[in-house]
């Protein structure tokens, strides 16, 4: 499944950002490494508050600061680490090559212009054209991500457009330069189905027709299923397990990532079959010690997840595992302490 | 026990007084019927303000002569206020009518048996709450009834009505907004003991402490207030404050979809563990249909007010007939790659329920639509004794369901 170095769009490594408020520092990314490759959608999914969002705002360099710092770690997008650029060479990124999509299209729209200005003014920023030419360039965006009659509704504001509408006028806005990257931030969330439907159908064909790759931020497994590639499960500022979709989806590896695929309705599955991960995410001011996660692990093993934090263990090619069930210190520990951890398969129905 | 009485006296009266047929009644009793809902309505009235455009220049015209020549000035401007009032009823000036009928729930039918959970499902804004708070008469019905093991509860006293409030409980969709942040725990969930004097004093305490362990709660929890709580500790506080009273039907209006999806999963299981310790009927509002799938016996598909379908809930998700259903069932994301399902997209957004066009409510997005479908109100047909679709396009099923009763 591991695609030729020549192929990788974006890599980041040993990501690091943390927030210094005034109750303490909240470690919100401990320590982060993924690959997107070309034309591929990757998904990144956890529950809230595990740090997805400031992931993305970390690649594009946004985040709030203060109280954000991103202290360690490289970007690296084209060859090129993002960290090090200037101000001045990241607009000409930002916006124009990666592309962002926010998940409440209300509060990202400026309410006091119209939507066609809001379209136009990435396009002027970094193309060299006319206001006249933006706007006709904004109207034919517009009618491509199924807005009808654009070149009337380009004049109209934000609140004048419906939920779904407005999510995409943001796709409109996102894709205005054609990015080779698009960070979609929970872009469906706030939809009803029928409406994310018509979304993440949106964003599926214009990915293909742009040759685009795509980040996509959700929680939920279902989206992820239809939509990605390849995902990454995050968990408390670490990614707990990456791979390709079908088999994450069919035998995950990572106890946090075997929890999330039991605590959802899978198609097939009867009331029984929903499982609960105990506990709740942590405060990541006081983050558990070592492996986040070990507090909530039915597979915790003890004087081992709390003290050393499991390195990344590779299964396959492009499918890599943070646990200690798959280090050589694990399996020391089950050896010494005559116990076994194993990852039960998912229920039976749901894999069929 | 002194309340089964009540509710039986209450039914013997209402009987009596010729309010209810005793139909109804032997219904109840016959099939275990805890609810039933006929022809449920409940419209909101909005006032529609006048289109002032034409009023405005008229008067600005009058001020600019007021200007020059008093008398004329006033005369004119009093003709315009007089207009103002008149035109509105004189064409091309009455289009507007000055009260519009938002149809919030426009008729519905629910028949609710003991032990069941019957799932209401539908996109936001096509009435599931409104239906909901109308079911357990928080809002008065515009039209319709809703009996209560036998008894129209929209006939009570509000004397009477306190007494029924027992065992018609609510669990609200946000925790966040359906808890007093001024109270603690304990205060939250004793308040109901309070008001129906069913305990005071140290016995009310003992059993707080008794349903937080219930609800999955620590006792040192009684104490803290509801901004101390996350999210789902909060529902199960919500959870734990609607079965104080020991009620036999509780609304859950979207219970778990402010929460996380771990999370979620142990509301679930909570819910569930309740109906079987406490014989509970649940009536489950969602708009997540993969869990009304596995959580609900019966379904019923709402939009813009009107149920589109309702059967079981193997015959909707298995077998389901109407365009609509169809349509919201193929949108909900599969958690399963291998399955990419092709979807049939419906096209735009739920049109607002203020003066509906007439027909049928989904004749705006239908892909079957047809003439007829903006002149009447599609008829029911049957697929089974319990299967009903409301659409004049589809083929097949009986005009009653008696068909399938033999």
């Amino acid at each position: 499944m591991s695609r030729p170095p020549e192929d990788v769009l974006l890599e980041i490594k040993g990501l690091k950002t943390y927030f210094f408020t005034e109750e303490g520092v909240v470690k919100a990314i401990e320590s982060i490494d993924i690959l997107v490759h070309k034309s591929e959608t990757l998904g990144l999914v956890g529950e809230s508050g595990s740090g997805k969002s400031v992931t993305a705002l970390s690649i594009l360099g946004i985040v709030p600061d203060p109280p954000g710092k991103i202290l360690e770690g490289e970007v690296i997008f084209h060859g090129q680490d993002l960290r090090k650029l200037s101000d001045a060479d990241m607009r000409k990124i930002r916006g124009n090559q990666i592309a962002m999509i926010f998940q409440d299209p209300m509060t990202s729209l400026n309410p006091v212009f119209t939507v066609g200005d809001q379209i136009s003014e990435a396009i002027i920023l970094h193309q060299k054209v006319t206001k006249k030419e933006a706007r006709e360039k904004s109207i034919k965006i517009m009618s491509l991500v199924g807005i009808p009659s654009a070149d009337e509704r380009v004049d109209n504001y934000p609140f004048e457009f419906s939920g779904g509408m407005r999510q995409r006028v943001m796709i409109a806005m996102a894709l205005s330069c054609n990015p080779e990257l698009l960070i979609a931030d929970e872009p469906s969330t706030s939809l009803d189905v029928t409406i994310q439907a018509q979304i993440l159908e949106l964003l599926k064909a214009t990915s293909e027709e742009f040759d685009m790759s795509i980040i996509l931020i959700t929680h939920d497994m279902g989206v992820i299923a239809e939509m990605c590639d390849r995902v990454a499960v995050m968990y408390a500022g670490f990614i707990c397990e990456v791979g390709d979709i079908i088999i994450i989806f069919k035998s995950p590896y990572h106890p946090y990532t075997r929890g999330l695929l039991g605590a959802i309705p899978r198609p097939d599955a009867a009331r029984e079959d929903l499982t609960i991960i105990r506990g709740a995410i942590p405060n990541l001011i006081n983050p558990p010690s070592a492996c986040r996660f070990h507090p909530r692990c039915d597979y915790w093993m003890e004087g081992l997840c709390d003290t050393i934090l499991p390195s990344i263990v590779t299964i396959e090619p492009g499918h890599d595992v943070r646990c200690h069930i798959y280090t050589e210190e694990g399996k020391a520990w089950m050896q010494q302490h005559g116990e076994k951890r194993e990852i039960s398969t998912m229920p039976k129905k749901a894999t069929g | 026990m002194s309340s089964e009485t009540f509710i039986e006296k209450i039914g013997r009266q209402q009987v009596e007084k010729g309010l209810i047929s005793s139909r109804i009644r032997t219904k109840e009793m016959k099939e275990d019927v805890v609810l039933e809902v006929i022809n449920l309505k409940k419209f909101f009235n909005i006032p529609i303000p006048f289109e002032t455009t034409w009023f405005m220049l008229a008067f600005v015209a009058a001020v600019v002569v007021f200007a020059f020549n008093i008398t004329i000035g006033l005369s004119i401007m009093g003709g315009v206020v007089v207009l103002y009032f008149l035109l509105p009823n004189i064409p091309p000036f009455n289009k507007r009518p000055k009260v519009a009928h938002l149809k919030a729930v426009d008729g519905i039918d629910l028949h609710i048996r003991r032990g069941k959970i019957v799932g209401l499902v539908g996109e936001s804004g096509c009435g599931k709450s409104t239906a909901a708070k109308t079911i357990i008469r928080l809002l008065e019905p515009t039209a319709g009834s809703v009996y209560f093991k036998g008894i129209d509860i929209n006939r009570l006293t509000s004397v009477e009505m306190k007494e029924i409030r027992r065992h018609l409980q609510i669990v609200f969709q946000d925790p966040y907004a359906s808890l007093n942040p001024r109270a603690t725990a304990h205060d939250i969930i004793i308040e109901p003991f309070a008001i129906h004097g069913v305990a005071s004093g140290d016995e009310a305490s003992y059993k707080v402490l008794s349903l937080l362990k219930d609800v999955g709660l620590a006792p040192h929890h009684a104490y803290r207030y509801p901004h101390e709580f996350s999210g789902g500790q909060r529902q199960r506080l919500g959870i734990a404050r609607a079965l104080a009273l020991e009620p036999d039907f509780i609304v859950m209006d979207e219970p778990v979809s402010n929460l996380d999806v771990s999370v979620r999963a142990a509301i679930i299981q909570l819910i569930l563990e309740l109906q079987h310790k406490m014989g509970l009927t649940y009536l489950f509002i969602a708009h997540d249909l993969s869990l009304v799938k596995i959580l609900c016996d019966e379904t019923n598909v709402m939009y813009l007010g009107k149920i589109m379908e309702s059967g079981t809930s193997d015959e909707i998700f298995e077998n389901m007939m109407h365009p609509y259903t169809k349509a919201l069932i193929s949108a909900v994301p599969i958690a399963d790659p291998t399955k990419r399902s092709k979807k049939i997209f419906l096209t735009g957004d739920i049109p607002t329920p203020i003066n509906p066009p007439p027909g049928c409510k989904f004749q705006t997005r239908c892909p079957l639509v047809s003439d007829i479908c903006r002149l009447e109100e599609p008829p029911a047909r049957w697929y089974s004794k319990s299967h009903v679709a409301y659409c004049h396009n589809i083929e097949g099923g009986e005009e009653s369901p008696e068909a399938y009763v033999k």
